[in-house]
């Protein structure tokens, strides 16, 4: 192999090559690591992170923001134990009425920054104040504890040697990459994000594309927040907030460019395990969670950082490159 | 004459597996207009950056001042007054023309706007520019934003004035006020060097022109000394027999017929287009031709009218109804409005029939490549392959690119606004003899253009819009250069 073929590759995996390299880093730093209940760990607790960044990054692809995705969580959180706890409702019906709240909030989201023609990131910003504003109403600042059982299992169960919250990571991961790369709607995403002019003259109703993909934001939303809460065993409104955080931040860590068109749930992935080995890893060897706000931001600059050099490069590349 | 301002000799850049400039020594003289002409890709916008410092040559030296650098740096450039006019203006938006036009410049520390107005007025009026200092720069046309360009270089006392393709967004009379200030320009022993993809306005404008052809130097001549073919043989290392292919397809039959439109800039326009036509669409910038079909397309909100479209009534409210109607629209900012830049040849050329590529919702990967293939082999896109990405390609494969997602919607009737603007010959006469085929096989297109040459050259009907409203329409036989322009000036 030639030095330009491992660059390519290198390049082309620089991320997993980061989480690999941070893997080992701790593992030499700390005996309790590398052990399989470890890492598995390293995933349950991420998997609500997990799928509420996919959902945002589909947002983020689509040209959007969304900073209201922890308090969407905190909203259906609180409903979910509502519904459970105040209300005895049947768990599937729950599951149902959670995902269609999440649904509806993201539906406001996108609904507003079409009708108003303001940037997401505005709108997510006022309607972040607004859900939580509900949320607390709606628990009355009191925490809904002893949860069912049978509802725990989404967080806490395992099917085999797998945890539930992993296999419902995997799924959503599935069907998102599906529909991202496979599918025509897939194809509208990028195409709104990539360049919304030019998207709607060939014919795309950009609209719609921004409002589903809203919508799907917030189920994932509420998807994430059920398996957070099952995973507490309790609910209340202070359950969710800062997702939009760690969300963003492994949005961008995982290549989805701020401006849209572009990313991949593979990223995404990568980038939250990314934060949660950080997280873990450091609590391992005795750093506080105060010292861990410092790496993460740290992380999310260079991340940042790294994206405009590669973006710079490559223009530079774009006015070298004649063709022939 | 033989007065040298800046010469350079042997200048050579590299970039990664491309050499864009190759040993190329070129002599410029004191007030003189000298054109650099080239197809797309022939090493011009290198030349001006390696002359202005913004990129480093590799080999070579600039000579200057009776100086002599290696390497240029903007700092150097400017400090012997070398000024460069982008086609991307170098303005602030925000600020009012005196601010842009005084920016950089020193002050006794307190900013004086009586005083910069002043200046600016001063600066303006040899050279009757009537912008108001006061205006933001926002606020004013792309022509005037350009005076606004040009008298800021003057105010540096500019030696030589780089142009890049000035006269590409500005209608005939305000190319002609541009002439008047190059001559004026030219009296202070200015030295202007001009790019230009328009033959006609060398030979009125222009003492030299120098010639490349793939980062090489080819020729310099008098301008007074050649012709059109010639040069244009130069520029390809071919002659191009014919530049606009002939036809004679047009049927009776009206294909789309506009009733009474009413837009954002348009007042009571109608007009017929007939199967196999092409009806040329001329007026000066600002006249509402774009929207005039943006809002036929539905890009706009229009305000009243009817379309027919084959005799039925259509209502039109967004881009998807136009293309699902069978309008087809090729905009006039292929950058901002017709690619994908980080996407793929493939990926763009089937954006608008991802539909019909599809079964239910899953896309058919082998159809959409088989589609870009077979485009990119019709339009003859010059890439590499249809995985490249569009940023990529040079301006006019970008274009093709446009052309062929346009194409692959299958539309009866097609819209070009400003088909060939910048770029270069090749190309252009390839996208002719394209719309000459497309007529031929009973498809209408309707071309806006502000190039009077291939307005002439390739409509079989030219409608001339004036502030919004149809002054006039010219049929083949009647349309020359002079009528247009009589139909488009405002009274």
């Amino acid at each position: 192999m030639n030095t330009a073929k491992v660059q390519k590759i290198f390049k082309k995996n620089v991320l997993l090559l980061i989480l690999i390299g941070l893997c080992l880093l701790f593992a030499v730093l700390s005996a309790n690591f590398l052990t399989v209940s470890n890492l598995l760990n390293i995933v349950k607790q991420n998997a609500y992170l997990i799928i509420a960044s996919i959902g945002v990054s589909l947002v983020m692809i689509s040209g959007g923001t969304d900073l209201s995705i922890g308090q969407l969580m905190s909203v259906v959180a609180v409903c979910t134990g509502a519904f459970l706890k105040w209300m005895n409702l049947p768990l599937p019906l729950v599951i149902i009425l959670a995902l269609l709240i999440g649904a509806i909030l993201g539906a406001f989201n996108g609904f507003v920054a079409n009708l108003l023609k303001i940037h997401p990131m505005i709108v997510t910003l006022a309607t972040m104040t607004m859900f939580q504003g509900i949320s607390f109403l709606i628990s009355g600042s009191k925490a809904i504890y002893d949860l069912d059982s049978s509802f725990k299992f989404i967080g806490q169960g395992y099917i085999g040697p797998i945890p539930v919250p992993v296999i419902i990571v995997v799924v959503v991961a599935l069907i998102v990459d599906f529909v991202a790369k496979r599918t025509y709607f897939g194809r509208y995403i990028f195409a709104s994000g990539g360049n919304p002019e030019a998207a709607r003259l060939a014919g795309v109703s950009v609209k719609n594309i921004k409002l589903i993909v809203f919508i799907i934001c917030g189920a994932l939303g509420a998807l994430a927040s059920i398996v957070m809460v099952s995973r507490a065993g309790s609910a209340n409104s202070t359950m969710g907030p800062g997702t939009e955080f760690n969300a963003i931040t492994a949005c961008v860590l995982g290549g989805i460019s701020f401006i849209g068109g572009e990313g991949e749930v593979k990223g995404v992935i990568i980038g939250t395990l990314i934060l949660g080995v950080l997280s873990n890893g450091m609590q391992l060897i005795g750093l506080g969670i105060y010292v861990q706000y410092v790496v993460k931001g740290i992380i999310l600059l260079l991340a940042i950082g790294y994206d405009t050099y590669q973006k710079q490069a490559k223009v530079k590349k774009v006015v070298s490159t004649k063709v022939k | 004459m033989e007065d040298i301002v800046l010469s350079l000799k042997n200048i050579t850049k590299r970039y990664p597996g491309v050499v864009a400039l190759d040993d190329v020594s070129i002599d410029f003289s004191r007030g003189e207009v000298h054109a650099l002409l080239g197809e797309n890709g022939a090493g011009k916008s290198t030349l001006i950056k390696v002359i202005s410092g913004a990129i480093e040559n590799d080999e070579g030296t600039i000579q200057i001042d009776n100086e002599t650098y290696h390497k240029m740096n903007p700092k150097i450039s400017r400090g012997h007054g070398i000024e460069v006019i982008y086609q991307e203006y170098n303005l602030i938006n925000s600020l009012t023309v005196a601010e842009n036009i005084c920016l950089g410049a020193k002050s006794k520390g307190l900013v004086n706007y009586r005083e910069m107005e002043r200046i600016t007025n001063d600066i303006f009026m040899p050279y009757h520019i009537n912008i108001d200092p006061k205006a933001l720069v926002r606020d004013l046309t792309p022509a005037h934003q350009q005076l606004v360009e040009i008298a800021k270089a003057i105010s540096k006392e500019a030696k030589i004035i780089i142009m890049d393709e000035p006269t590409a967004q500005l209608t005939m009379a305000e190319v002609e006020h541009l002439y008047d200030i190059i001559r004026t320009l030219k009296k202070k022993n200015v030295t202007i060097i001009f790019i230009s993809h328009r033959m006609e306005e060398l030979f009125t404008i222009t003492d030299r022109v120098t010639i490349m052809r793939d980062g090489t130097y080819v020729k310099t001549v008098n301008t007074s000394e050649t012709d059109r073919k010639s040069l244009i043989a130069l520029m390809v290392g071919r002659e191009l027999t014919e530049t606009y292919p002939k036809r004679d397809c047009v049927k009776e039959e009206v294909v789309l017929d506009v009733k009474n439109i009413y837009g954002f800039k348009n007042e009571n326009v109608s007009f017929q287009l007939h199967k196999g036509e092409i009806l040329g669409f001329s007026g000066l910038v600002g006249a509402g031709r774009t929207e005039l079909m943006r809002a036929i397309f539905g890009a706009d909100k229009k305000f009243g009218g009817e379309v027919f479209i084959n005799g039925e009534k259509v209502d039109i409210k967004s881009p998807k109804d136009a293309i699902s109607k069978g309008i087809g629209l090729i905009p006039e900012d292929r950058k901002w409005q017709g690619c994908f830049l980080n996407m793929t040849i493939e990926w763009n050329i089937a954006i608008s029939n991802i539909k019909a590529l599809s079964k239910k919702f899953i896309v058919n990967d082998k159809k959409v490549e088989e589609q870009a293939k077979h485009y990119s082999k019709r339009l003859n896109i010059k890439t590499p392959s249809i995985l490249q990405k569009v940023g990529n390609l040079s301006g006019g494969n970008q274009q093709k690119v446009v052309l062929a997602k346009v194409l692959a919607g299958n539309s009866g009737i097609i819209i070009f606004d400003e088909p060939t603007r910048g770029i270069d010959v090749g190309a252009r006469h390839e996208i002719y003899t394209l719309m000459s085929e497309l007529v031929e096989q009973g498809k209408s297109i309707i071309m806006i253009s502000s190039d009077m040459e291939e307005l002439i050259g390739m409509s079989d009907r030219v409608i001339v819009l004036c502030e919004g409203k149809i002054s006039g329409e010219l049929s083949k036989e009647e349309f020359t250069q002079n009528q247009i322009l009589e139909l488009a000036s405002i009274n």
